[in-house]
């Protein structure tokens, strides 16, 4: 593989050592700040593919860098987009980027430019080019303009018409700004790509973690594909190595083997193309898996656990098998969205294979009654926000609302009333408090009157103005379930934390009115990428957050969801995957591949879905130790047993006054087993115990000593 | 200090003082708060990181010549060496003490003053969730008062933290940035409603203050009242900030920001505002 090299120039070599900055994380060993260098194999986990009538193939025959380049045949009209993982590079510093390309027939059109992260514009690199059947060469040196976050991500766009482009070495790196004319970093001979087996690369229970791996370009006799697997309990292990053919078009599949396989949270499967000597023949790529605790049995309505997702079979599958129970229709799927359902008067678009396959997963469905046409509301703008305008004649709304119950009956039987009515800018245009309560009115009355068992969720508060002024104009009657939202990347869980202080304030604005209504957190989370944190090993901590204190978060705000006596929480959200970086609300990778915080609420969806919460108990002021009775059959307790989530109220690790009794099981925050704690942590731990050994548990975690009053 | 500048000094946050109309609990609860941080400084009884919240913790004190040490609660529970950084002479006494009230946080500043006449400011921060509603400190900056720059020396402070007033009203809340301090970093922002939002990392709160401005941008943002105490290394500024927002409400907030500087620039390693009391 090595012989089919052009042999570089000893002044061209030292030219690039000396040239190139030094190594950044993640960058190759040849100074390539990505991973995606020969394109046979495909695009490494963290980039993101987007595109359509086009396939994708290693080609074994030799091209420009020998066997290993990407074959891309497009049809009648191709096209396709790659996108690198957002990663931090120095501003002002000249970079080099290097791709070569040809295409048969000629006529494939290239382009490739190089983004802030945060403002997505194009700063360096920008060239578009057109392929012809002799390999050419994109080649710029650009000192980097400034980003807001000194954070890029480059970008690759090609089309065609029945053509076949073939793209190959990919080169980003820092280097001097004038570079000899003929100069080459010292490329890879071999590219590798895995990818989980499993949909979003999640299992639960005992499933094998299973992973395809493919690679491109590795024709030398003895070369073997090195693997490593971390995890989020902090295990590595490597794995046996697999041997390769010198087709230089391996195909095959592994399974992560040995004690770490057993373990409950995510896994980082590392690949490296080597020789015989163990020298690297390809950069080092990855790939995210998980593995949560069997999820209680679904369907279930009263989970606590809820979630916005496509309805699409695999995201629906890797939502179930994470413990999630509910689904919030809305941004991730409108098909209950008047402005989306009625595109013209009378003409109404259903969505019932979508709906049945959700129902056929276990899931249980919050509709939305939500917005307006822009032929009925005469909104002028065009995109996303057209159809928040409040509607122009409440009969119109009636019969909206009418269609869409009647419709969905028995499949769809609870509904909510606008999202984020109250604000007036975006989602609610031309509406205010009294123009919401009597579409609630309409709504109510005919939901009733087509589905009296139907549940109806008004109000969808988030300032206090909001909720005080519908209240105030008579929406209390209108309702089954007071809704909010909440976005808030505090570490909550501890008494009297946000989200408690607004089922408070929610529950006293209600008293005036007469008896609280149940209260449902129908949208919210961490916020954006920054709080979600990403198990990559090239994730930027300026961009992704801190996984393990994001992963803490997370299940912290289901909690404290519960403990403030709130039906369920729906979190925003996993319907759309961009560029792996990119700040959004979407808590999911490119591929889709799962997040370290989605493992954490699958081990508490694990351990008090159906259950019931009993009370918090504060063994010392600083611990919450939240009680909860499982009255089910559950892997970890045959019979009702008594369920603890323990946690530090804050950051800092709490020492517990008295020792947690020896038969009680220990768990860790992704469900493993572990040795009882000895202090509370930012993490939670669930403690499992049933008779005498709760009996004693609850003596070993009641309050005791000055400072310790709940 | 001083007779003049202890005067000025006491003057200033005197004005500040006048302000704040607090609930006699309140100011009871505050004053044994400051009771037991003047008995840790100047016997470490109780142990100075017991009368932190573990919700976020941030304390600086000037140790002179500009050395200054910073740490947060855990540090200084389990480093009796960054612990002792913050001790003062024993027999210092708060000598003068003023608080500032936004809804449940509360910040304030107290003088105190060692038998041999020299002085300190103490600027703090303050959450009501200790054990039976006791405040307990989220912030605590130490540093010697007796050379105190003059306010129009300490410019340079103020204009950094004035760039809040700026890029809230322009919607470019990444400009800020450049002015956090990287670790420690605490910004509390209490809201109506009684709730708080509680960051510790510079690039949370920045991330998080964006897409606030984002989903409500203020059509105003204006500083008022604002007092700033500085040394030259340390710099806490106090006012007043009006910027309605959809989300947070009328938006009339009090401040209190604690600087350091750094590589010769002014950053920001603690934030606490909340919205005025209304009662």
């Amino acid at each position: 593989m090595q012989a089919r090299f052009r042999p570089l120039p000893v002044l061209f070599v030292l030219t690039a050592a000396f040239g190139m900055a030094q190594a950044q994380p993640g960058a190759s060993s040849n100074g390539h700040v990505l991973n995606l260098e020969r394109f046979g194999a495909g695009v490494p986990g963290g980039w993101l593919l987007d595109g359509n009538g086009f396939t994708w193939e290693p080609e074994t025959g030799p091209g420009r860098l020998g066997p290993g380049a990407g074959r891309l045949h497009f049809g009648d009209a191709g096209r396709i987009e790659i996108t690198s993982p957002a990663h931090r590079l120095e501003p002002g510093r000249p970079h080099t980027l290097l791709l070569w390309f040809r295409s048969e027939p000629a006529g494939a059109s290239l382009s490739v430019s190089l983004h802030d992260n945060e403002s997505r514009q194009a700063l360096a690199f920008e060239q578009t080019v057109t392929a012809t059947p002799e390999w050419q060469q994109v080649r710029m040196t650009h000192a980097l303009p400034e980003a807001l976050k000194d954070c890029y991500y480059l970008r690759l766009s090609a089309s065609g018409a029945n053509t076949t482009l073939w793209l190959d070495g990919l080169w980003l790196g820092a280097t001097d700004a004038e570079l000899p004319a003929n100069w080459q970093p010292a490329w890879h001979a071999a590219a590798v790509v895995v990818a989980p087996d499993a949909p979003w690369g999640v299992v639960a229970g005992n499933g094998p973690l299973r992973y395809r791996v493919r690679v491109a370009g590795a024709t030398a006799p003895g070369a073997r594909l090195q693997t490593r697997v971390v995890s989020t309990t902090g295990e590595t292990a490597s794995q046996p190595a697999l041997p390769l053919d010198t087709t230089g078009n391996w195909i095959g599949a592994a399974e992560i083997s040995g004690d770490i396989a057993n373990r409950f949270g995510m896994f980082r499967v590392e690949a490296t193309v080597v020789d015989p000597s163990g020298k690297a023949l390809s950069p080092m790529t990855e790939t995210l898996l998980a593995r949560a605790p069997e999820p209680f049995p679904a369907p279930f309505r009263d989970s606590y656990f809820g979630i916005h997702v496509k309805l699409t079979a695999p995201d629906l599958e890797a939502m179930a098998r994470l413990g999630y129970k509910w689904l919030r229709l809305h941004d991730a799927s409108g098909i209950t969205k008047w402005g989306l359902i009625e595109p013209e008067p009378g003409r109404w678009v259903w969505h019932d294979d979508e709906v049945a396959l959700a129902r056929d997963k276990g899931f249980f469905i919050l509709g939305m009654l939500d917005s307006a046409p822009a032929w009925e509301s005469g909104a002028q703008e065009e995109g996303y926000f057209s159809i928040y305008s409040a509607p122009k004649d409440p009969e119109n709304w009636r019969n909206y609302v009418q269609r869409v119950v009647a419709h969905y009956k028995g499949a769809i039987d609870d509904w909510e009333v606008w999202n984020e009515p109250w604000n007036p800018m975006g989602f609610f245009k031309g509406g205010n408090p009294q123009r919401y309560t009597e579409l609630l009115e309409i709504a109510f009355t005919e939901t009733r009157a087509i589905n009296p068992g139907a549940v109806l969720v008004g109000i969808d508060t988030w300032p206090p103005y909001w909720d005080a002024m519908t209240l105030a104009a008579g929406a209390y009657e209108y309702y089954d379930v007071l809704s909010f939202h909440r976005y808030d990347p505090g570490m909550h869980g501890y008494p009297n934390d946000p989200i408690d202080r607004i089922a408070k304030r929610l529950r006293t604005a209600q008293e005036k009115y007469g008896k609280p209504k149940p209260l449902l957190f129908s949208e919210g989370g961490p916020d954006v990428t920054v709080f979600h944190g990403s198990f990559f090993s090239f994730a930027e901590p300026a961009l992704t957050g801190d996984w393990s204190w994001c992963a803490d978060q997370y299940a912290r705000m289901y909690l404290t969801t519960i403990a403030s006596g709130i039906q369920r929480f729906f979190a925003y959200s996993v319907h759309n995957h961009t560029h792996h970086g990119h700040s959004t609300h979407m808590m999911v990778e490119p591929g889709p591949l799962p997040r370290p915080l989605h493992l954490t609420a699958a081990a508490l969806a694990h351990f008090v879905d159906g259950a019931a919460y009993v009370e918090r108990l504060r063994p010392a002021h600083d611990i919450s130790a939240h009680v909860f009775i499982q009255p089910h059959d559950r892997p970890y307790a045959a019979g009702e047993c008594t369920v603890v989530v323990l946690h530090a109220n804050g950051l800092d690790p709490e020492p517990l006054p008295r020792p947690v009794p020896g038969d009680v099981a220990c768990y860790d925050r992704w469900g493993n087993p572990s040795a009882p704690p000895t202090e509370a942590l930012r993490s939670p731990v669930y403690l499992v115990a049933s008779g005498d050994a709760a009996a004693a548990l609850m003596s070993a975690l009641a309050p005791a000593g000055p400072g310790a009053q709940p | 200090m001083s007779r003049k500048g202890l005067v000025c000094l006491l003057v200033c946050l005197a004005c500040a003082g006048a302000r704040a109309q607090m609930f006699p609990e309140e100011r009871d609860g505050l004053n044994a708060l400051l009771g037991q941080v003047e008995s840790s400084l100047t016997s470490q009884t109780p142990p100075l990181w017991s009368l932190f919240s573990p919700l976020g913790s941030l304390a600086i004190v000037d140790n002179g010549a500009g050395r200054c040490t910073t740490a947060r609660r855990e540090e200084l529970r389990r480093d009796s060496g960054t612990a002792e950084a913050f001790a003062l002479p024993r027999g210092a006494r708060a000598t003068f003490r003023v608080y500032e009230t936004a809804r449940e946080l509360m910040t304030g500043q107290a003088i105190f003053e060692s038998p041999e006449n020299t002085h300190w400011l103490a600027t703090f921060a303050a959450l009501p969730d200790g054990p039976g509603g006791a405040y307990r400190l989220t912030a605590l900056c130490v540093f010697p008062s007796d050379q105190l720059l003059s306010p129009e020396g300490s410019q340079d402070a103020v204009s950094v933290v004035k760039e809040w007033e700026r890029v809230v009203r322009e919607g470019q809340m990444l400009e800020l940035r450049r002015h956090l301090y990287p670790e420690p970093f605490l910004a509390i922002m209490g809201k109506g409603g009684m709730e708080l939002f509680l960051y510790v990392d510079p690039e949370r709160y920045i991330t998080m203050a964006r897409y606030a401005v984002e989903v409500g941008r203020p059509e105003i943002s204006e500083m008022s009242g604002i007092r700033v105490h500085s040394n030259g290394a340390i710099a806490a500024v106090t006012g007043a900030w009006k910027a309605p927002n959809v989300v947070f409400g009328l938006g009339n907030y009090r401040f209190t920001a604690l600087l350091l500087k750094t590589d010769g620039a002014w950053k920001v390693a603690g934030l606490f505002m909340g919205t005025q009391t209304q009662y």
